[in-house]
């Protein structure tokens, strides 16, 4: 195992902070523009279903076929469509978030493993002074 | 045989006088025992002619070689009895020195006399020596003991027989014959035992050498050398016997068993050490182990609450996402009352189902993560033990090979030690011979010494007998040669007085004959000198005179004759005054008369003849001539004269650094002719010279 010495993991836990730090700020940003992307498609589509949902009532009215069960049906149909379009929302800003919790977790796995590595050369070195026979 | 009795009494004086030193008893009457005794024996060997002229006798006369054989056996008989006696003496002497305070052999320097040399004695020669005297003494003699000795040697019959003698009532003193001896009783006995003596019959034996005297009882004298001193060889041989070294050969092998079992001792304390050393490396391996699972086991901790606080986030961001989902799912029927179709229930279904789906999904991811993750941290914390176990067995090596080493280091060094102690073993025998060996050599030497010592001692003993003889011969001669010497100058003295005394005439009467010859000639001498001066006077104004006549001759003639005559050129005779002419006239007659002329010239084939002949030339050109000459007399040869000759006229004419010789070939022609004339000239008179002398030789011959 090809182990770093003191000097080579010290430099080694500078970059390793700075890593993990980024990490967490670039994680952070997109975190809360996911959100803001979120809110903006939310309200999108809620001011697309509400005005979807206005214009209906007229447009079977000039008709004459406000009473029949055409408008009924049409309205049920409408109704469906915001509801995937909100589930659409929902989805990609749960993907990306989705994704940025895999970062996340990657980032944490790095710190801790070349923390712990760091430790396990240590030690091998301590390992390698007291394997030996001294005082002979 | 008297004589070696006193020789003997007188070295027991003498060692009686050095062995005590200042005490009286060994210079006074114990050396006049010794010389008492050396007396008695000397009377006792000449009884035959001794006391007074009394004729033999004529009882029993006795043949010639009876006397003879009856003195031999009464001297034999007293050298026996004077041997024991002296014997006695030496044991009495001995006993009264040792008892003596500073006597012999009870200071502190033992020494013992072997010879003329002085040894210093061992204590085993020392015993030797002392069971030796005692053996010899009387069994240790006391002051009753010293006093019978004294008187054995008093006794008259240990005197040669001699019986009625008796001690003198009046001293004779400190010296001779101290012990009171009445010698005139001992002669009248020995007279009367002489005459009544009846000789015993001796028979001699050569082989072994033993005389037999038929008496009563009979008598075996067997000659014996006398017991001399120890040889010094027997010495050298006891001292160098002593020496001895010592054999170490045992402590050597202690010693190596010491070191091996030192050996052993160390190498048990570096084992000891060794697992001393092994254990608290264990020791630190295992701290280093336990230490390195402690942090790993708080890092992977914290990295698993980490990781499960965001699965757990997710999880709950799913839920809130499907609910919200359902809860717009709710509200849109609750909107649409009573459906007439199911347009809005297959949407509805699908979203519900989609979201259902998605959520489990992420949960799932983050479930697959954290497996991973788990699997990483596993592999990590499985680290420690590994490294731990591969320590220990990198220290086991170590272990075994220091244990290996040890081991190895004592088997050689036990390896070695064996070899080793064999080696010293070795030396040490060896050492043990050398040491032999040189004594032995040293005592080879030493005995090889005392005999180059004895060899050299008889060597120059002859040495001082030939010089003694050589020096009474030479003396003998000395004194011959002294007598002739002495006669021969008698004789001479008287001859050389007649001698001189017919020499004294006759120079007397030569002296008169010399005087008067002498006188005689004196006064022929003187006239025959005035007749010469008188001749030379006579000649002088002769030869002035006729000079004078042939210088007023040539100038009566002519000019050209006149200054050819005085050797000049006639212009200038011609213009000379009279007063000159009488001034040259004058010169040439000093010339004329010291050249001489006619019969009182110079001869010819001298240099001044030549130079007479030509008045005018150089002076020069007669030295080069003469130059000739001698190059002539130095080259017997006369080709290599001649050319040495023409070498040297050559040179004249040459020119060399130091500027031209000035002559030319003619001058040099001219000295040359005039060397030829003065060559011939020296010829001819050495010519004529032999032919006078063979002439007078001849006439000389037939006058003869």
């Amino acid at each position: 195992m090809a182990y770093a010495g003191y000097g080579d993991r010290a430099s080694s836990l500078g970059r390793q902070t700075r890593e993990y730090g980024y990490g967490l700020s670039d994680i952070q940003r997109a975190k809360e523009r996911i959100g803001r992307s979120d809110a903006m498609n939310q309200f999108n589509v809620e001011q697309q279903v509400g005005r979807a949902a206005r214009s209906l009532p007229g447009a079977f009215n000039r008709r004459g076929m406000i009473d029949s069960g055409q408008f009924k049906r049409a309205q049920e149909i409408q109704a469906g469509e915001a509801e995937l379009a909100r589930f659409g929302v929902a989805a990609q800003t749960e993907e990306a978030r989705r994704q940025l919790d895999q970062q996340r977790n990657l980032l944490e796995e790095q710190l801790y493993g070349s923390q712990i590595e760091d430790q396990i050369a240590n030690a091998l070195r301590r390992f390698a002074i007291a394997q030996t026979v001294g005082g002979l | 045989m008297a004589t070696e009795a006193e020789r003997k009494a007188a070295q027991l004086r003498g060692r009686g006088g050095t062995a005590g030193g200042t005490t009286p008893v060994g210079d006074t009457w114990l050396g006049a025992v010794g010389r008492g005794i050396g007396g008695a024996a000397h009377w006792a060997t000449n009884l035959g002619g001794w006391g007074d002229p009394q004729p033999p006798s004529p009882v029993q006369p006795m043949t010639p070689t009876q006397e003879q054989q009856r003195r031999d056996a009464i001297g034999a008989a007293t050298s026996k009895q004077n041997q024991r006696i002296q014997d006695n003496l030496a044991a009495i002497a001995a006993k009264v020195n040792a008892r003596m305070p500073g006597g012999m052999g009870q200071g502190p320097s033992k020494v013992q006399r072997i010879g003329d040399n002085f040894v210093r004695e061992t204590p085993a020669q020392r015993a030797l020596a002392e069971l030796q005297a005692n053996a010899r003494t009387m069994g240790g003699l006391e002051a009753g003991g010293i006093q019978q000795a004294i008187r054995e040697a008093a006794n008259a019959q240990t005197l040669g027989g001699l019986e009625g003698e008796k001690l003198r009532s009046k001293p004779r003193g400190q010296g001779f014959n101290a012990l009171n001896i009445d010698l005139d009783a001992i002669l009248k006995q020995a007279n009367k035992l002489s005459a009544d003596y009846v000789p015993p019959k001796v028979i001699v034996e050569e082989d072994p050498p033993k005389v037999i005297v038929e008496e009563d009882p009979p008598k075996v004298i067997v000659e014996e050398d006398p017991p001399g001193p120890a040889p010094v060889g027997d010495t050298i041989r006891s001292l160098y016997g002593e020496l001895s070294t010592r054999d170490f050969s045992n402590m050597i092998r202690n010693m190596m068993a010491e070191r091996e079992t030192n050996l052993r001792g160390l190498n048990q304390q570096s084992v000891d050490q060794l697992a001393a050393s092994v254990l608290r490396r264990t020791g630190q391996i295992g701290d280093i182990k336990a230490a390195l699972e402690t942090e790993l086991g708080v890092l992977d901790a914290d990295r698993a609450g980490v990781q499960q606080g965001l699965v757990d986030a997710v999880a709950l961001r799913a839920q809130e996402m499907q609910a919200g989902t359902d809860a717009s799912l709710t509200a849109a029927r609750e909107g649409l009352g009573d459906q007439v179709t199911d347009e809005f229930e297959k949407v509805a279904q699908i979203v519900g189902s989609q979201a259902a789906s998605q959520a489990t999904s992420s949960q799932d991811a983050m479930a697959r993560l954290a497996q991973v993750a788990e699997m990483a941290a596993a592999e990590r914390l499985a680290a420690p033990a590994q490294l731990a176990s591969e320590a220990e067995l990198a220290l086991g090596d170590d272990e075994f090979a220091y244990t290996q080493a040890l081991q190895s280091n004592l088997t050689e060094a036990l390896a070695g030690l064996d070899a080793e102690e064999a080696e010293r073993v070795l030396g040490e025998a060896m050492r043990q011979e050398n040491f032999n060996i040189g004594r032995d050599q040293r005592m080879i030497e030493a005995l090889v010494g005392d005999l180059v010592r004895k060899d050299t001692q008889a060597w120059q003993s002859g040495e001082a007998q030939l010089g003694r003889d050589f020096q009474a011969g030479q003396a003998q001669l000395g004194r011959d040669f002294s007598a002739d010497q002495a006669q021969l100058g008698r004789d001479f003295s008287g001859e050389q007085s007649a001698l001189s005394r017919a020499f004294s005439g006759q120079q007397s009467a030569l002296s008169r004959a010399f005087q008067t010859s002498e006188r005689e000639a004196a006064q022929t001498y003187k006239a025959e000198q005035a007749e010469i001066v008188r001749a030379a006077n006579e000649d002088a104004a002769r030869i002035k005179q006729e000079a004078a006549t042939m210088a007023a001759e040539a100038e009566a003639a002519d000019d050209a004759t006149a200054a050819e005559y005085y050797n000049i050129d006639v212009a200038l005779w011609r213009r000379m005054s009279a007063t000159e002419r009488a001034a040259l006239r004058e010169e040439r007659l000093e010339q004329q008369q010291l050249a001489g002329v006619g019969a009182l010239a110079f001869p010819i084939g001298t240099m001044q003849n030549l130079q007479q002949k030509y008045p005018k030339l150089d002076p020069d050109f007669f030295v080069h001539i003469n130059a000739l000459m001698g190059i002539d007399t130095l080259n017997p040869e006369e080709e290599d004269a001649a050319k040495k000759r023409d070498q040297y006229l050559e040179g004249l004419r040459t020119t060399d650094a130091f500027g031209p010789k000035g002559l030319s070939v003619s001058e040099t022609s001219m000295i040359d002719t005039l060397y030829a004339e003065y060559a011939r000239d020296v010829a001819d008179v050495e010519r004529a010279s032999r032919q006078a002398t063979q002439l007078e030789m001849s006439s000389i011959s037939q006058r003869r």
